[in-house]
């Protein structure tokens, strides 16, 4: 016996895959029962298995884009903070501190702002001069941060896609890359505010300045707020199912007592052994959808679509796999078609989760439609669906207001 | 199936002596039977059935239906008992697998829960806790080629399609995730 045989041969991995020939498997059991190193490593990829089975959704959900963008983040943030403390350290050190310009007339004051202009050193000189001057001006540091930003909370949602893309579009953009693919505008810098607080004395007209700069920066962080929220209502919680017996046979139950397979049968539509078939293939993905595996269960769900395509559960569990895969525009489809069928039990989870596959691919309108949908049917997500629905009005109401031309 | 050959045990004779030990009605080889197989029943049974929660149960059907066979003396070559506790393991489990479609739901209120052990719950709860940690340690990318191709089981070369990625590249990446996560855990479990 030698583990290092087995471990070059990844047999471990093979077998917690499930991918190990059935011809091997009794005798690695057989190794595995004593020995206590394989046991081991076998037994913490089962965990990692599970822990990733657990978090599928958000590793799926994770793009590699954003995680490589993150690995940028430290080695762009630093060049980009210091060129940003220096730049707004300079022009805070050359503003007026705000007790002398209160004792001071308007008049003198804008002299002196434009003397200043006129004394402006190069950037060059700025930037070694910079540090001390900051050092020596800590109030003018106390200015330099947007009145707005003291008082607003970051989203609590750090692992959100919409927060870590915000972040990385300030780096990448400071980097002097493409901006990333992300639902979020850029964050302003704060360049936009400075020449407001060098040149605006604290008067009532500077203070008119500083909330329009807080108004910015609280926008910024609204949109931030905006995604993150985004992100909130597209998350989805994969239905449980339980192998009670199948489905389709209790409930698919025509009037006067007459299953549906026989009237499919006079029908001429899906025969007793596309039927059959179509069950088997249920029962095979729902076996892997209960495990969390949502790639083969789609694949056999898929499969069992055209044996017997007006199956509501067949095409709803489709639907959720594919939500669960990260693929709303496919999950549509087949959302839609376990809707065909109103006596199905299957319509409000259908109306709700096809909600969810709108909120992913952006089309809020059709979103809300859908939650008032599941809000009006009866059935256990009533509550969620209202629940859901006013906070799509919310969001929608808010991006409207985005939308629209800012008045000067 | 050199392979083959290779992987199936010498006789062991400890466990031929627990096997006749048992058989003889020595209640303290019953106990060590027990503490020496369980570990690697339960590998077995969540492996086989990915649910812990059912490869618990399992586990004590299967070391149950053990003793009660050797104490019958019905394993005629005791020399064979990893390979007796194998084959006992592989029918029950499959049994399970064959019944659980049909199994009723029941209320979990009524179900009375039974007596576990609680300080292995607990280490197992921690190592788990550390597996995450550490997965996360790992890129998005990363944790994805290990979620397609040890939950989802696809091949590599689907992994590395999909991600678009050299099937090279993801070979390489996920040997080298394995290798690591394996070797400090193993590494842990055994200080």
């Amino acid at each position: 016996m030698d583990c290092r045989e087995l471990e070059r041969n990844e047999l471990v991995e093979k077998y917690v895959s499930g991918h190990l020939d059935p011809a091997l498997e009794d005798d690695f059991e057989i190794h595995l029962l004593e020995c206590p190193r394989c046991q081991q490593a076998v037994e913490v990829l089962q965990n990692v298995a599970h822990d990733l089975a657990e978090r599928a959704h958000e590793v799926r959900s994770q793009s590699s884009s954003r995680k490589a963008g993150f690995r940028w983040q430290w080695a762009a943030a630093l060049p980009a903070v210091v060129i940003v403390g220096l730049v707004g350290g300079y022009y805070l050190v050359r503003a007026p501190k705000p007790d002398a310009t209160a004792q001071n007339s308007q008049v003198a004051l804008n002299s002196s702002v434009s003397a200043e202009v006129n004394e402006r050193p190069s950037p060059a000189q700025a930037a070694t001069s910079s540090a001390s001057n900051t050092e020596s001006h800590p109030e003018a540091v106390q200015h330099a941060v947007p009145a707005g930003a003291g008082n607003k909370q970051p989203p609590q949602v750090p692992s959100s896609p919409g927060a870590q893309s915000s972040q990385s579009s300030v780096v990448k953009s400071a980097a002097g890359k493409s901006a990333p693919q992300s639902v979020l505008p850029p964050t302003p810098s704060s360049e936009p505010n400075r020449p407001e607080i060098v040149s605006t004395p604290p008067s009532s007209e500077g203070s008119h300045s500083a909330v329009q700069s807080a108004e910015k920066a609280g926008s910024a962080q609204e949109s931030e707020e905006v995604a993150s929220e985004r992100f909130r209502l597209g998350v989805v919680q994969p239905p449980a199912y339980t192998f009670s017996g199948f489905s389709g046979t209790k409930t698919r139950t025509g009037k006067g007592g007459k299953s549906d397979v026989f009237k499919t049968l006079n029908d001429g539509k899906p025969s007793q052994a596309n039927l059959a078939i179509a069950r088997g293939l249920f029962q095979k993905g729902m076996q892997a959808y209960v495990e969390g595996r949502y790639n083969t269960a789609a694949d056999f769900l898929e499969q069992a679509v055209p044996a017997d395509p007006s199956a509501p559960e067949t095409n709803f569990f489709l639907g959720i796999c594919k939500l669960m895969l990260s693929r709303p525009a496919e999950a549509v489809d087949p959302l839609k078609n376990a809707l065909a069928d109103e006596k199905s039990p299957y319509v409000q989870p259908a109306h709700y989760y096809l909600a969810k596959a709108y909120v992913q691919t952006n089309h809020l309108a059709e979103a809300e439609v859908e939650f008032r949908s599941a809000a009006a049917t009866p059935g256990r997500l009533r509550t969620e669906a209202n629940s859901m629905l006013s906070r799509v009005q919310a969001l929608r109401a808010v991006l409207e207001n985005q939308a629209a031309p800012s008045h000067p | 199936m050199e392979g083959q050959q290779a992987l199936v045990p010498p006789a062991n004779e400890g466990d031929t002596s627990l096997a006749q030990r048992i058989y003889a009605g020595d209640r303290v080889a019953e106990d060590e039977l027990v503490s020496t197989y369980r570990r690697g029943v339960f590998v077995i049974a969540v492996a086989r059935t990915r649910d812990r929660d059912a490869a618990l149960d399992l586990t004590q059907e299967v070391l149950m239906a053990v003793l009660r066979a050797l104490r019958e003396g019905q394993l005629r070559e005791s020399c064979k008992l990893p390979a007796f506790i194998q084959g006992t393991a592989r029918n029950l489990i499959n049994n399970y697998l064959r019944t659980r479609a049909r199994r009723s739901e029941c209320d979990l209120d009524s179900v009375e829960v039974p007596s576990v052990d609680l300080v292995g719950e607990l280490e197992s709860a921690e190592r788990q806790r550390l597996v995450r940690r550490e997965l996360q340690s790992f890129s998005a990318t990363d944790q994805q080629i290990l979620l397609l191709s040890l939950v989802d089981g696809h091949p590599l070369a689907e992994v590395a399609e999909r991600l678009n990625l050299s099937h090279e590249a993801v070979r390489a990446r996920k040997s080298r995730m394995i290798k690591k996560i394996t070797k400090k855990f193993v590494r842990v479990s055994q200080k």
